[in-house]
C-alpha cells in the first residue's frame, strides 16, 4: 500500500516538475517580446523558472528511482524547498513588468504559484509516507 | 463520492466566487466614479471610445475650455465639479506600456482621494504621483514618464476596474510632464496648456435633483460639452454582468442535480455491494435505525470531506486566476470581502456535506428493511 503510494506520489512529483519547465516556456510563458525583438524582465523570471523546474524535473526523476528511504526524504524536501524558490522567482526575485494587467502578471505568476504549491503538497505527502515506511 | 463532492463544492464555490467577484467589481466601479454627471467636449462624446476612457481607463485625450467649470458650477442642483486633465503617456523602453496619466485638483476632487490608501495623509507636492493598484510599484518608487522622474506618493486602493491602471496628479506635475514630451518632440500634447484646458469635469448633484435633468441642461445650454450620465455608461456593464450571471447559475443548478443524482446512483451500488455486511452487521444485533445511521453519516463525512476537498481546489485555481477573468470578461472583477468570501465558503461545504446524506436517504431507507437471514442464506 505504502510502496504503490509512494510511486505515485514520486510520478506526480516529475510530471507537475515537468508540468512547470515546460509550462512556463510554452503555456503560460512570460510576456512576448517587443516588436524590435528585446525582450522585458518578465523573460529572465520566466527562464529562471525554467532552470529551477528542469532541475526540479531531473532530481523528481531520480526519485522515482531511488530505492533509500532517507534519500527519498532528502529529496521530498529538496524538491519543497526548490518549488518554493521557483514559487517566489516571478515578482519576488527578479521584478515582474510594470501594469499587473500584463500577462507575466496576470498568468505566468498565478501558474507557477499554483503549480508549486502542488507539488509542494505532493512532497510532503511523499516525506510523510517516507517517514511512515520507516517506522513500519 | 470524495470526488464527486469535491467536484460539485468546487463548482457551487467557484460560481458564487466569481458571480461575487463580478458583482463586487460593478459596485466598486460605481463608487469609483464618485460622479453623477460626467461634462467632457461635444466631439469625445461622439467617439465610441469614450466609456472607455472615462471608466475603463483607455488612453486617451480630449480638451475643453476650462471656463465650463464655473459654468456647470452655476447650474442649480450640482453639489460640487472637480476638472480632470487626460494626459496619455506612450511606451518607453522595457517593462512599460502607456498608461492614462490623469491630472485632478486635489483642492475640490471627491473621485480620487477617497480611493487613496489610509497611509498617506500629505499633500500631493511637484512631481508626486498617486498610482493606481495595479501599477506595480511601491510607494516611494520613481517613475518615469516622457524621460522625467516622478515620485510614487500613495497607491490607491484595489476597485477591479480598469481605472486601477491610471496615474494620477496635480496639474503643476502635468505641466512639467508635458514640458518633457515637448522635449521629446511630442508636440501635439505640449500645446495643450492645463491653465486654460481640461478634459472633463465630475458633476456630483445634489440630494434630491433629478442627474438626468441637469445633464440635459448642460447639453442645451452649452453647445461644445457634452453631459454623460454615469449610471448610463455602467448600464451597459451591468448588462453584461447579468447575462454572465445567468449562465453561471444555470450551469451551478445543473451541477447541483447532476452531482445529486451521480451520488444517489453510487451509493445505491455502495450499499448494494455491502448487503452482506449489513446483514451481519444486523445478525449480530445492530437495529435497522443504526444501519440507516452507519450510512447517513459515512455519506455525511463523504460530503464534508469533498467540500473542504473542492473549496481548497477552487481557492488554488480561481483565486490566483481574477486578473485572467477580468480580462477574458471585460467586465470589472474584484474579490468579495472577508465576510462574503467566508459565507461562500460555509455555503459550499455546507452543501456538500449535506448533498450526501440526502443523496444516501434511499439507500439507507433500503438497507435498514434488508431481510438480514434471505442475504445470508443466498451466500
Amino acid at each position: 500500500m505504502f510502496k504503490k503510494a509512494k510511486t505515485v506520489t514520486s510520478i506526480l512529483q516529475t510530471l507537475f516538475s515537468v508540468a512547470i519547465a515546460l509550462g512556463v516556456m510554452f503555456v503560460f510563458h512570460a510576456c512576448p517580446a517587443h516588436e524590435d525583438g528585446s525582450y522585458m524582465s518578465c523573460h529572465n523570471a520566466q527562464l529562471a523558472v525554467f532552470a529551477v523546474g528542469l532541475g526540479l524535473s531531473v532530481v523528481s526523476v531520480a526519485g522515482v528511482f531511488v530505492k533509500s528511504s532517507a534519500a527519498k526524504k532528502i529529496i521530498s524536501v529538496l524538491i519543497a524547498l526548490a518549488a518554493a524558490v521557483g514559487a517566489y522567482i516571478p515578482q519576488g526575485i527578479i521584478k515582474l513588468c510594470m501594469m499587473n494587467t500584463m500577462r507575466c502578471h496576470s498568468v505566468m505568476r498565478p501558474a507557477v504559484i499554483v503549480l508549486s504549491i502542488i507539488l509542494i503538497i505532493i512532497s510532503v505527502v511523499d516525506f510523510v509516507l517516507n517517514l511512515k515506511k520507516e517506522e513500519n | 463520492m470524495v470526488i464527486i463532492s469535491a467536484f460539485l463544492s468546487f463548482c457551487v464555490f467557484g460560481g458564487s466566487l466569481i458571480l461575487s467577484s463580478l458583482k463586487s467589481g460593478l459596485n466598486s466601479l460605481q463608487a469609483r466614479l464618485g460622479a453623477d454627471i460626467v461634462a467632457v467636449p461635444d466631439e469625445a462624446a461622439k467617439n465610441k471610445d469614450l466609456e472607455a476612457i472615462l471608466i475603463q481607463g483607455k488612453t486617451g485625450y480630449f480638451y475643453m475650455d476650462r471656463s465650463n467649470i464655473d459654468n456647470i458650477a452655476k447650474i442649480e442642483g450640482v453639489e460640487a465639479v472637480s476638472p480632470q486633465y487626460f494626459l496619455a503617456t506612450v511606451s518607453e523602453g522595457c517593462c512599460s506600456m502607456p498608461v492614462q496619466v490623469i491630472g485632478f485638483e486635489p483642492e475640490t476632487d471627491f473621485s480620487v482621494k477617497p480611493w487613496i490608501q489610509k497611509s498617506y495623509k500629505n499633500n500631493i507636492e511637484l512631481d508626486d504621483v498617486l498610482v493606481g493598484a495595479n501599477i506595480n510599484t511601491q510607494v516611494g518608487d520613481d517613475l518615469m514618464f516622457y524621460g522625467h522622474n516622478c515620485k510614487v506618493a500613495a497607491r490607491l486602493e484595489t476597485t477591479g476596474t480598469e481605472l486601477d491602471n491610471a496615474v494620477y496628479t496635480n496639474a503643476d506635475t502635468i505641466k512639467v510632464l508635458m514640458a518633457a514630451a515637448k522635449e521629446k518632440g511630442i508636440e501635439l500634447l505640449a500645446k495643450n496648456d492645463p491653465d486654460t484646458l481640461i478634459s472633463s469635469v465630475l458633476i456630483k448633484v445634489k440630494e434630491g435633483h433629478d442627474p438626468q435633468k441637469i445633464a440635459g441642461e448642460i447639453n442645451v445650454h452649452y453647445k461644445n460639452v457634452s453631459a454623460v450620465q454615469t449610471q448610463s455608461m455602467i448600464s451597459g456593464i451591468a448588462k453584461s454582468l447579468g447575462g454572465i450571471s445567468e449562465v453561471v447559475q444555470i450551469l451551478m443548478w445543473v451541477v447541483r442535480i447532476l452531482s445529486l443524482g451521480i451520488m444517489i446512483a453510487a451509493f445505491a451500488m455502495i450499499t448494494n455491494e455491502r448487503k452482506q455486511e449489513f446483514a451481519v452487521l444486523r445478525a449480530i444485533g445492530a437495529t435497522r435505525g443504526k444501519l440507516a445511521g452507519i450510512i447517513l453519516s459515512e455519506s455525511f463525512i463523504t460530503g464534508l470531506l469533498g467540500g473542504v476537498l473542492g473549496v481548497a481546489l477552487a481557492c488554488l485555481l480561481i483565486l490566483p486566476f481574477g486578473g485572467v477573468i477580468e480580462q477574458k470578461t471585460s467586465l470589472p472583477y474584484l474579490l468579495p470581502n472577508i465576510g462574503s468570501a467566508a459565507l461562500a465558503v460555509l455555503t459550499a461545504i455546507a452543501t456538500s456535506a449535506v448533498a450526501g446524506p440526502v443523496a444516501a436517504v434511499f439507500s439507507a431507507v433500503k438497507i435498514s428493511k434488508i431481510d438480514t437471514s434471505l442475504i445470508l442464506r443466498s451466500n
